[in-house]
């Protein structure tokens, strides 16, 4: 089914203003909960997130119901680091597989940013009006966009999900605190 | 240590039902999580949080037990009551002596700063009182994470009632009791 849209401005602009529009952004903050639907039993679990973009870099970080950061990735130009609960960095090449191994979440860290503003990567089905509602990159994964929302002269996804073989992650965003 | 004074104080008021509200933001100030619910309390160990907003999960005392519902994935966790008691919520429900040996309490006029001498997580908890009511509790983390809850609303009793939920029957349940 198509993802639920609210309209602005944005709405109206063409399909490559629009993405030249959400390439242009410096600056986006959010946040809301993410959570992870394993196939094994009593496995599953979700945890607030906030994510944070500028041109530099962006990151993901974890918190409990009381505010504890469980997780903070950071994805850099030249490389990631993970900090765990304990407050201990890791460094590491490949954002997915250092998220994966540490905290059990298999998400396409490498083309978050692309997910978090609605122009995911691979093969895309867009609605009828030019949002896209599915993406299916190689056997690697699949973005389900099940609703937008629009933000300032922005309209930005803020429930999808990422599929991928082992699990299936629902990303809610609540809140979207900066964009420009 | 000024923690006979606060047990004293917390004494005071065998319940509390409030609505709660929770900001947390990371060290750089940015907010990365609110919340918002319903607060009851009742000695000697009767407690349920009930967050509704954004997302709903239950926290509730049941028996010798804690429960954690998150509706998001459909899955309740069950604790053992023992093991949670460190949650300063729980601790507001304790007059254990042996329990608030954990922390320095120092008090700061209508607030009590606690200061766990344990817990490596959590840096500073800080109680505030509106008379003898609790109306804002903040918790500093040990990770620069700060979480703020007020209290309001707090006229009513709980009733006993107040303190249960019913988990969906197609709910996960992840027992974590030792």
């Amino acid at each position: 089914c198509a993802p639920k849209v609210e309209d602005n401005s944005f709405s109206l602009l063409t399909q490559e203003k629009r993405e030249k529009k959400l390439n242009d952004i410096n600056e986006l903050e959010e946040f809301g909960k993410i959570g992870l639907f394993s196939r094994y039993k009593n496995a599953s679990f979700s945890v607030n997130c906030a994510y944070s973009y500028n041109k530099n870099k962006f990151s993901l970080a974890f918190t409990g119901p009381m505010g504890m950061q469980y997780a903070l990735i950071e994805v850099y130009a030249n490389g990631t680091t993970y900090i765990n609960a304990q407050g201990k960095e890791l460094k590491g090449e490949n954002a997915r597989e250092l998220l994966k191994e540490n905290f059990k979440l298999d998400i396409p860290v490498e083309d978050l940013h692309r997910v978090m503003i609605g122009l995911p990567r691979g093969k895309v089905i867009y609605d009828n009006l030019g949002y896209a509602k599915e993406a299916l990159v190689e056997d690697q994964y699949k973005v389900i966009y099940r609703s937008y929302k629009p933000i300032k002269e922005y309209v930005l996804p803020n429930l999808l999900e990422i599929i991928t073989p082992q699990t299936k992650i629902v990303l809610r965003i609540s809140d979207i605190t900066t964009v420009k | 240590d000024d923690s006979l004074e606060l047990i004293k104080m917390l004494g005071s008021r065998n319940s509390i039902s409030a609505t709660f509200s929770s900001q947390t933001k990371n060290a750089k100030g940015t907010v990365v999580s609110v919340q918002s619910g319903s607060l009851k309390l009742k000695k000697p160990s009767h407690f349920m949080m009930h967050t509704m907003e954004p997302d709903e999960t239950v926290l509730y005392t049941k028996g010798s037990s804690v429960v954690y519902y998150d509706a998001f994935v459909n899955q309740a966790t069950v604790f053992s009551k023992k093991d949670l008691y460190t949650s300063p919520f729980m601790l507001l429900n304790s007059s254990d002596k042996k329990l608030w040996s954990q922390y320095k309490v120092q008090s700061l006029g209508k607030c009590y700063s606690l200061t766990p001498l344990k817990d490596k997580t959590v840096s500073k908890i800080t109680l505030c009182f509106d008379n003898s009511r609790i109306n804002e509790l903040t918790l500093n983390m040990a990770d620069g994470n700060t979480t703020v809850y007020k209290l309001t609303e707090q006229n009513s009793t709980p009733a006993d009632s107040d303190f249960s939920y019913t988990i969906p029957d197609d709910a996960q349940i992840d027992d974590q009791r030792k």
